[in-house]
């Protein structure tokens, strides 16, 4: 199956001679329409300008980009915006929400801006902040909302023209632990439903909801961990392009054919080779109470 | 400990004092309560399991003293011990420590990877863990439970992190 998104030697590197930060460097990466893809790393790794690359939000030095089968790694600045616009909805750590406007017009704000006309904003903000459970906020100003409330609005926001692709740098970077449990139920929701996400996140919490999480260093994917079969592809075969990704310890990270796991949850995932390990809660397991008791 | 020792001796041979001190250099305060005897018994009985053999070095102006080297059988389960990823609910930080200590100084592993294999165990459970979480309703008793394992895992993966940033520094 096509990607949705691919990068190809993806590359971007700032300052000159010594002082050379390769921040992205030849990266190749294909995301699957309705795949959730976690990228974590050190901070300095280069995830978050990986990601401003992915978005169209900064150009690369080098390398392809694909959305949806279009060339978009050399896009005037015009053109990127419209992308953006139309195509990929963003997510940030400092929620970027305006002050002066009501959660409402926040999430109407995207949809106006690509040409939906008032009453048809008005109709997709409001199903958006029902759907992200704040319909009773929708006249607040982000200031007379928690943390993790102004996160789900800005959620909604980068949902109102259903763009292919959500990008999310550090969603949780700025919450304490119960509004990122707000926020990670609701991304876990949208990967339930097959959105195409990529997160870029130093949260582990946050990562473990991708069904896929690719770790960077210096630049570059050093690792890779498959943690559940995407839930939009139920006949997505995984293919691994990076050599060191494959996990040799066989508990089904990795390659297609061991691949058969449900995805209903509390079935574990895995290849069934764990079985008969020790009492812990290895992945090739079945997911019961036994194996949780161990960690609690 | 066994398997501690074992990886220690994969790069030389080595008397069990020089051991010893090893493993205090890199435990520091933990290494305290590490006496002698420890080292010695564990090499005795590595010994027996014909893991190690030993030979006698004869000193002129001291008593003679043993220098201990691995067997092929010892070095195999050196690699063994490498490469397997440890699936205990929690494992212990101090033997995953060591693990990696001996796996820098006998060359044989690349910390760093053990590292990275350990990061993909710990996130398969805490994805499993969350989703359990997940599955309950939010203010629910049990999903408090969770949330402990949760916290604890999370906890776990940032000492992880921290370990392969000491490592990957030293091998620049």
């Amino acid at each position: 199956m096509e990607p949705i998104l691919r990068a190809s030697r993806l590359r971007k590197h700032y300052g000159t001679g010594t002082g050379l930060v390769r921040a992205v460097d030849e990266v190749d990466l294909d995301v699957a329409s309705g795949e959730a893809v976690g990228i974590i790393g050190p901070s300095g790794c280069g995830k978050s300008t990986l990601l401003h690359l992915l978005g169209a939000l900064d150009r690369p030095d080098g390398g392809w980009l694909w959305l949806g089968g279009e060339r978009i790694d050399r896009l005037s600045e015009t053109a990127a915006a419209r992308l953006r616009r139309r195509s990929i909805g963003f997510v940030f750590q400092a929620f970027h929400l305006v002050d002066e406007l009501t959660a409402r017009e926040n999430v109407e704000l995207p949809a106006l801006l690509a040409g939906a006309s008032p009453r048809a904003a008005r109709r997709r903000a409001t199903a958006l902040l029902e759907r992200v459970g704040l319909a009773d906020r929708a006249g607040h100003l982000p200031a007379m909302l928690s943390g993790g409330q102004r996160q789900r609005v800005a959620v909604a926001r980068a949902l109102v023209n259903d763009p292919a692709l959500l990008l999310a740098d550090e969603p949780t970077g700025n919450l304490d632990t119960a509004a990122t449990s707000e926020v990670l139920r609701l991304f876990d929701d949208l990967r339930a439903e097959g959105r195409t996400l990529v997160i870029v996140t130093h949260d582990s919490r946050i990562a473990a909801a991708a069904d896929r999480l690719i770790t960077m260093r210096d630049g570059a994917f050093v690792d890779e961990t498959i943690l559940r079969r995407p839930s939009g592809n139920p006949s997505f075969g995984y293919a691994i392009r990076h050599g060191s990704t494959d996990d040799d310890s066989g508990l089904g990270s990795g390659l297609g054919d061991d691949f058969g796991l449900p995805d209903a949850p509390g079935l574990g995932h895995g290849d069934g080779s764990g079985s008969g390990r020790d009492s812990g809660f290895g992945s090739g397991h079945g997911f019961g109470l036994g194996a949780i008791s161990g960690l609690v | 400990m066994q398997d501690v020792v074992l990886a220690l001796l994969a790069k030389e041979p080595a008397h069990g004092y020089q051991l010893r001190a090893r493993l205090q250099e890199a435990l520091g305060p933990l290494g305290d309560g590490l006496n002698a005897g420890q080292v010695y018994v564990t090499l005795r009985r590595l010994e027996k399991a014909g893991l190690v053999s030993a030979r006698v070095v004869g000193q002129t102006d001291r008593p003679d003293r043993k220098v201990y080297e691995l067997t092929p059988a010892g070095q195999e389960r050196v690699a063994g011990w490498l490469a397997d990823v440890d699936r205990a609910s929690r494992p212990a930080p101090t033997d995953f420590y060591l693990k990696l200590v001996a796996a820098a100084w006998s060359g044989l592993a690349d910390p760093v990877d053990i590292v990275d294999a350990q990061r993909r165990e710990l996130l398969r459970r805490l994805a499993d863990v969350q989703r359990a979480a997940l599955a309950q309703p939010p203010g629910s008793g049990p999903a408090l439970l969770l949330e402990g394992a949760v916290l604890r895992l999370q906890a776990d993966l940032r000492w992880l992190d921290s370990c392969a940033a000491h490592w990957a520094d030293r091998e620049k």
